[in-house]
């Protein structure tokens, strides 16, 4: 009877741990893909065609894959794919066609996030997402490689999201757009987005932004270490540039405006409804950009100091930053004008036990300079990628033109 | 030797066996659990794959899009093409123009003649009212 009463404890203890076990220690948590990390393996981008967007980025599409390493595979989200053709069958890009009749950004940063466990991927989607038919690029990432997606309750996107080793950003707007429609408290929208990213969040700001995505002004790094930007610094820079070589800023200027729809002899296109679109005066126009940057400051200044006390060592980096219009839907990035000249918006990674980062350049000479020079400061092995002067007349830099889908 | 403490050989034997038979069961019955734990660690395992696509295949993926293709470029260079086809549109613009002004130089043209036309009329009125003055003068 002892025999048998032993036997069946045994039995049932033997199951009650199995049963157990896998709750107790999580099989394979899945967190967000950090920013911070080994080596950039998988990175997706789009094109936009001259037939079908005002904004043509084939030239930067082009500079984004060559500033990359040899052995980062691109997967290129293309809406009209025979209105582009290439040097030669390339083995790094991979055409990912939308389907028929959408429309896309060439902001593929945004519309959902990558969560990784041990051996799984995911792609977030939030719970909707505006602008123009971007919402379609998970589901046509997820479908050529195979993964899943998961569609999330919360609001959000990507560009307001950054993750550090140990944490992840997430810009105020998010977190208070999130507490107003799913009738919620902040801190409970905090717990729900560190149970969605599987990491702690630290949220950035504690008032509405003044910058619409926080990925243009903070930069996770390894070690407990965050760069923000300094629009201060960059407003100095500008103004030492005017003094020293007006004609390299007025160069610059004009530059960008005479490029602005992708070749110097289209000054005025007309859209689907009619309207004609007409390029942005940018000309004579950094005097007032060093202004608003300055007007800037104190607000980047509050959040490296907020970041601080979390616990972070902050380092700064330049940034030239126009007039942001707060009454501009983030999403539609409609607000065109000046460029938007973040060196925080970059991508970065560990290759052979070198930090590495990929630098955004817009061809503002001494700020370009400056922000390779401050980044060498920090140890890391600068990749400067040129060409970023429309996008960012757009507001977006090489990580918003970017989304890393898997790391080594 | 008292009752109680005797064990007949028999009694012994059969005890024997039933021990040996428990100890078996229990045996059996770990071994059915661990193999229960197993199939229900392998079970989510398998089931993860095949839902998520793992890590270590989305690398495998990646490798196999590599391999799709033929070549390794050490430049990418992607072209617009409908950029370029924008000359067309420029051209056509052109057209439009030089269209615009030949038929505003044909417009310019018949204007001039008109008022030439216009100057010999006006030079035949003041003829004719010379004439008619001269005339009621006569009379």
């Amino acid at each position: 009877m002892k025999n048998i009463f032993f036997t069946a404890a045994t039995t049932l203890s033997i199951i009650s741990v199995s049963y157990l076990i896998p709750s107790l220690f999580s099989r394979d948590r899945e967190k967000i893909l950090s920013d911070v990390g080994s080596e950039i393996r998988l990175v997706a981008c789009s094109a936009t065609s001259a037939r079908t967007s005002s904004l043509r980025n084939a030239e930067l599409v082009s500079n984004i894959v060559n500033g990359l390493p040899q052995d980062v595979h691109i997967l290129l989200l293309v809406n009209d794919r025979s209105a582009f053709s290439t040097s030669s069958n390339n083995r790094r890009v991979t055409f990912v066609e939308m389907p028929p009749e959408s429309d896309i950004s060439i902001w593929p940063q945004d519309p959902f996030v990558v969560v990784q466990g041990k051996s799984t991927t995911k792609l977030i989607t939030p719970c909707s997402f505006n602008r123009e038919d971007d919402e379609r690029m998970p589901k046509q990432l997820a479908s050529i490689l195979n993964l899943e997606v998961i569609h999330s309750e919360m609001h959000f996107e990507g560009g307001n999201i950054v993750c550090g080793e140990d944490s992840v950003f997430i810009g105020y707007d998010t977190i208070q757009h999130n507490t107003v429609l799913l009738d919620s408290t902040p801190s409970s929208i905090v717990k729900r987005f560190s149970k969605l990213f599987g990491r702690p969040v630290t949220v950035v700001g504690k008032s509405s932004q003044a910058i619409a995505h926080i990925d243009l002004i903070v930069t996770p790094l390894s070690g407990r270490r965050v760069a923000v930007a300094d629009s201060r610094a960059g407003a100095r820079l500008a103004a030492a540039a005017i003094d020293e070589n007006p004609g390299g800023v007025h160069k610059f200027e004009g530059r960008c405006e005479a490029m602005f729809f992708g070749r110097e002899d289209v000054s005025e296109l007309q859209d689907r409804d009619g309207n004609t679109l007409t390029k942005p005066q940018v000309t004579g126009q950094t005097d007032e950009v060093i202004s608003a940057s300055l007007h800037l400051a104190p607000k980047l200044d509050a959040i490296a100091k907020e970041l601080s006390h979390a616990g972070y060592s902050v380092v700064r980096v330049p940034a030239l930053i126009p007039c942001q219009n707060p009454a501009a839907d983030d999403l539609q990035r409609d607000a065109v004008g000046y460029p938007f000249i973040s060196y925080s918006n970059v991508l970065v990674e560990m290759r052979q036990n070198q930090p590495v980062v990929y630098l955004p350049q817009y061809g503002f000479a001494k700020l370009d300079r400056a922000a390779v020079q401050a980044w060498d400061s920090l140890g890391f092995n600068v990749k400067p990628v040129p060409g970023f002067s429309t996008s960012s007349m757009y507001g977006g830099g090489l990580r918003c033109c970017t989304k890393v889908l898997l790391r080594n | 030797m008292s009752p109680i403490t005797t064990r007949s050989p028999e009694f012994e034997i059969d005890m024997k066996t039933k021990q040996i038979f428990f100890n078996a069961a229990t045996v059996c019955m770990v071994a059915v659990a661990v193999m229960m734990t197993q199939a229900m660690f392998n079970g989510s395992v398998n089931a993860e794959q095949r839902n998520d696509g793992a890590g270590g295949d989305l690398r495998q993926r990646v490798a196999d899009l590599e391999d799709r293709q033929d070549e390794n470029d050490v430049e990418f260079v992607l072209v617009d093409r409908t950029l370029a086809d924008l000359n067309a549109r420029i051209n056509a613009n052109d057209a439009d123009i030089r269209a615009q002004a030949r038929s505003g130089r044909a417009v310019s043209e018949s204007i001039g003649r008109l008022e030439k036309r216009a100057k010999t009329l006006e030079a035949q009125q003041r003829s004719l009212a010379e004439m008619v003055k001269r005339m009621s003068l006569r009379q």
